[in-house]
């Protein structure tokens, strides 16, 4: 499954790639420490047809944060919608996030850190795919 | 029956006793704390001081003598005069009482005062006379000004602690959550496994970033103890400066960054030197840290007073600069950051931002992208220093 990893912090970057390689998630991780680059390369990619399938996504990054990153994509649900997955991974526990995250129709889920193999195998199963060879 | 010979009660009075009565009448009006008037309403419209009491005189600086007997207009100067004359006015038509507040400058000072008029008619019932009072209301209202301040003040605080503890929870939550999340990964690694040793090593990193947040909790909160026992003293600014440099100064010199120190030696301003060495050590050191690629770093630190006794500092950098609208609202909140590519916790800008404002400035700033930021620290002459901190 490919798979974007949005987080400005680079060791919850390096955890969550550990966390879903240990589950067999996904062989084709793509990490971005920066929201902006993350953004520019998913969009290239859409025209290739080859968006990422699921995206973890951090809230609280400088320069463009995990909404504005929402934002951005807003103009291209309709394209996005079906094939492209967006889970928000945040340390945050405000409710006012969750309530929010469910106005944006692109985002599948909201996860605390740390992602658990539980919620990865959830995951899957919604995405209709089992485990991966690594 | 001729009139003259007709017994009427108040014949049995003496001149005396008029005297006497007046007398009383003067003493009592003139120990009432308040500004009270007599004017006489002329046939014409024109208004005449026949009394006024020795509280006008405090109040005015105007002598009673060179007041009674004058025209209105000729005592009382514009812009009040039109106002007067419009109350006066209303008086003697509406035959109400008139009641307004009124703010003057006398030479005793400022005064804020309630003013009310209220006709006197003869026999026939044409307002003769208006009986003016003026209660002064300037500490009331200095009270009140005093609590309207010192509430606004609170409600700021409040905010700023509720902010203070979302950002600190989130901030202890993200270290705490990725130390949790290691402690799980290392169970599933293989002991002899380079990610097993890279992820004992993160798992000590994120309990020194939360250790981090908790000594960063504990500056802020002793900075808000120091506070209330903050006394100014003369600082000697130019040299606090200097001070603060010499601590980055390996840091400008590996960057071949110059700064230009424009302070003028004597200059001395009252406040905390620690204070003024923080914010010169952390806006320094920020401009060496968004420093731009493109250029040699150039940074231009000046400091302006004017007559008046208000002063002005600025520290100007040739840096990389921030979109200020969009970082706007969050320049100087704890946490929060505005370059991805930079090292920085956040932190500066907010201790710099709560040293200025202990010592009763206040802090702005201006930034262009890939230009470079400025920032401007102004102190009042008299920032109100009576308000509790």
């Amino acid at each position: 499954m490919k798979t974007y990893l949005i987080d400005d912090d680079y060791l919850a970057i390096y955890l969550t790639e550990q966390l879903l390689r240990a589950e067999g998630f996904s062989n084709t991780i793509c990490t971005f420490q920066s929201a902006k680059k993350a953004l520019d390369k998913l969009l290239i990619r859409a025209r290739e047809n080859q968006v990422p399938q699921v995206v973890f996504l951090d809230l609280n990054m400088p320069e463009m944060n995990g909404w504005q990153f929402l934002d951005a994509l807003a103009p291209y649900e309709e394209e996005l919608r079906g094939s492209c997955s967006i889970y928000i991974l945040t340390s945050s526990l405000a409710l006012s996030d969750l309530e929010k995250s469910k106005e944006y129709e692109l985002v599948a889920g909201l996860i605390h850190k740390p992602l658990d193999s539980g919620e990865i195998r959830a995951i899957q199963s919604q995405l209709g795919d089992g485990p991966e060879a690594a | 029956m001729p009139p003259s010979a007709k017994p009427a009660p108040e014949s049995t009075l003496t001149y005396a006793d008029l005297a006497k009565r007046e007398h009383q009448l003067s003493v009592i009006f003139n120990t009432i704390a308040d500004v009270t008037f007599v004017l006489s309403v002329e046939p014409d419209g024109r208004y005449r001081f026949i009394f006024a009491n020795k509280a006008f005189e405090k109040a005015t600086g105007v002598p009673v003598d060179k007041v009674v007997g004058r025209e209105v207009r000729e005592v009382i100067p514009e812009p009040s005069l039109s106002l007067v004359l419009t109350k006066y006015q209303e008086a003697a038509t509406t035959r109400e009482r008139v009641v307004w507040q009124e703010v003057s400058d006398y030479p005793t000072g400022r005064v804020t005062g309630e003013v009310s008029v209220a006709p006197v008619f003869d026999e026939a019932g044409r307002c003769s006379q208006l009986v003016g009072v003026v209660h002064d209301l300037t500490k009331e209202k200095h009270a009140e000004e005093q609590q309207r301040l010192l509430t606004e003040r609170l409600m700021q605080q409040n905010s700023d602690l509720q902010q203070f503890a979302y950002i600190v929870s989130h901030n202890l939550r993200a270290p705490l959550a990725n130390a949790l999340g290691f402690t799980d990964l290392l169970t599933r690694l293989d002991k002899d496994s380079e990610a097993y040793d890279t992820s004992v090593q993160h798992l000590r990193t994120s309990l020194q970033q939360l250790d981090q947040v908790m000594t960063d909790v504990n500056d802020i909160l002793s900075l808000r103890d120091t506070q209330a026992g903050y006394r100014p003293e003369p600082v000697a600014l130019a040299a606090v400066c200097q001070l603060a440099l010499e601590g980055l100064q390996e840091a400008l010199q590996a960057c071949g960054g110059h700064l230009h120190n424009a302070i003028t030696e004597g200059l001395r301003v009252a406040g905390s030197r620690a204070y003024f060495h923080s914010i010169f050590y952390n806006l320094i050191s920020n401009a060496i840290k968004y420093r731009s690629d493109a250029r040699p770093l150039q940074i231009d630190v000046a400091a302006s007073e004017v007559p008046d006794g208000s002063l002005t500092i600025t520290v100007r950098d040739n840096g990389s600069g921030f979109d200020l609208e969009k970082a706007s609202p969050h320049v100087f909140q704890l946490y929060r950051r505005f370059h991805s590519a930079a090292v920085g916790r956040g932190i500066g800008l907010f201790l710099v931002k709560a040293h200025v404002e202990a010592m009763g400035g206040h802090i702005s700033v201006r930034s262009q992208v890939n230009v470079g930021t400025e920032f401007t620290i102004h102190f009042k002459p008299a920032a109100d220093e009576n308000l509790p901190h």
